[in-house]
């Protein structure tokens, strides 16, 4: 395996790692929050 | 027997179209049910899942090259959305009510075109009975009653049912995106229209952008009157980077948990109101509970004929309620707005 495969491998993955970090910060929660709605509203 | 009985047939028996089958075939009167697949595992999986339900005689397996018998009185199809359309109109034809599960806009449309086709056949062609377009419709249905007028419907989901609805989903985020709005379509650049979306818990708040599914274009076919109406999915950042490549890690077998939210806006009375509702369940489970009742609705022959949304087929509250009893939980986000942009009442604790 070359030197730039194996940096260009190292680089995918540490930009995956960045993306899957990033992708997961929370979102503030829902304004006034979920009601789950039963048979009595659903008419 | 099984010549008395309702007959049902499902064309392509993937995640939807299996767990279809089994609801179809929990309830109390269930219909007999023949199963086309063109994979031949996938029907011998069928077959030993199915097993007692065959001995039965409730369940039939046939290839998917197998015509549809003559018996049967509802077709339900969840291929590949464009062949969905070309067997649409055979069926109607044929004297079969019609349930299709295409979610993308042009499909939609061209399947809503059929309406005279269908009315004049006397039967009814479902366009959409999914997660969402499906639950949606009916939630936009149930909701509309609330309202005086409504002129604004706007719609966001995340996940996907299974591998064929994971790449529509991508398809559909990868074309320019129809809105409606003042009586036309508008066409919106692939990965516009950016918005945090909040859908139920655990989802939560997820960043939502404008894709080119079916929801605006049934929604105002079932609502002249809308001004605008708009669809997004989710997409994190990882998937905007992939947007435009292929699928590199295949879909699940079964997505997970999926969720759905439709925004109403309208007036009650003199005031301008927004409501918005959600559904928290895995899509093709929420699917094929929503697509078990539309489709044993229609074998009572009570369903009004053309070309309808899921939301039309029967009473929405009422099918809310069965699909309730399915185990779909059906939410509503906390509060409304008024047109100042602050919440106008606590709709939790209504007075």
């Amino acid at each position: 395996m070359s030197r730039t495969t194996v940096v260009a491998v190292c680089m995918g993955a540490l930009l995956a790692l960045v993306l899957r970090l990033r992708g997961t910060v929370p979102a503030p929660p829902a304004p006034g929050g979920w009601r789950d709605l039963d048979e009595s509203d659903l008419v | 027997m099984s010549r008395r009985q309702p007959t049902v047939a499902v064309v392509g028996v993937g995640v939807l179209g299996g767990r279809l089958a089994r609801e179809l075939l929990s309830g109390p009167a269930p219909p007999v049910v023949t199963l086309h697949s063109s994979r031949e595992d996938r029907r011998e999986a069928l077959a030993s899942a199915l097993r007692d339900a065959r001995d039965a005689g409730l369940v039939r397996i046939r290839d998917r090259s197998e015509d549809v018998a003559g018996s049967v009185q509802v077709v339900v199809l969840t291929g590949d959305q464009e062949s969905q359309v070309t067997q649409a109109a055979s069926h109607l034809e044929a004297g079969r009510h019609v349930v299709t599960t295409v979610d993308g806009h042009d499909p939609a449309r061209a399947l809503l075109a059929m309406d005279a086709i269908a009315r004049e056949a006397g039967r009814s062609l479902v366009v959409g009975s999914c997660f969402s377009p499906g639950l949606s419709d009916v939630l936009v249905n149930w909701a509309a009653k609330r309202f005086d007028v409504v002129d604004e419907v706007h719609f966001a989901r995340h996940g996907a049912g299974g591998p064929n609805c994971a790449r529509d989903r991508l398809e559909a985020l990868r074309r320019p995106a129809h809105e409606w709005r003042d009586g036309t379509w508008l066409s919106n650049r692939p990965g516009s229209g950016r918005e945090l979306c909040w859908f139920p818990d655990p989802v939560g708040g997820r960043d939502s952008y404008l894709a080119d599914t079916a929801e605006p274009a049934i929604a105002v076919a079932a609502h002249p009157e809308l001004r605008r109406s708009s669809a997004r999915i989710v997409m994190n950042r990882r998937d905007r980077l992939a947007q435009y490549l292929p699928l590199l890690v295949p879909a699940p077998a079964e997505g997970g948990v999926g969720a759905l939210r439709v925004e109403i806006r309208g007036s009650i009375g003199s005031s301008r109101e927004t409501r918005v509702f959600g559904v928290l369940d895995r899509p093709a489970t929420a699917a094929a509970a929503l697509t078990a009742e539309v489709t044993l609705h229609l074998l009572t022959g009570s369903a009004p004929s053309g070309a309808i949304g899921a939301g039309s087929v029967l009473d929405p509250s009422q099918a809310l309620r069965l699909c309730r009893r399915r185990g779909v939980r059906v939410a509503e986000l906390g509060a409304a707005w008024s047109d100042t942009g602050e919440p106008s009442r606590d709709l939790a604790h209504p007075e």
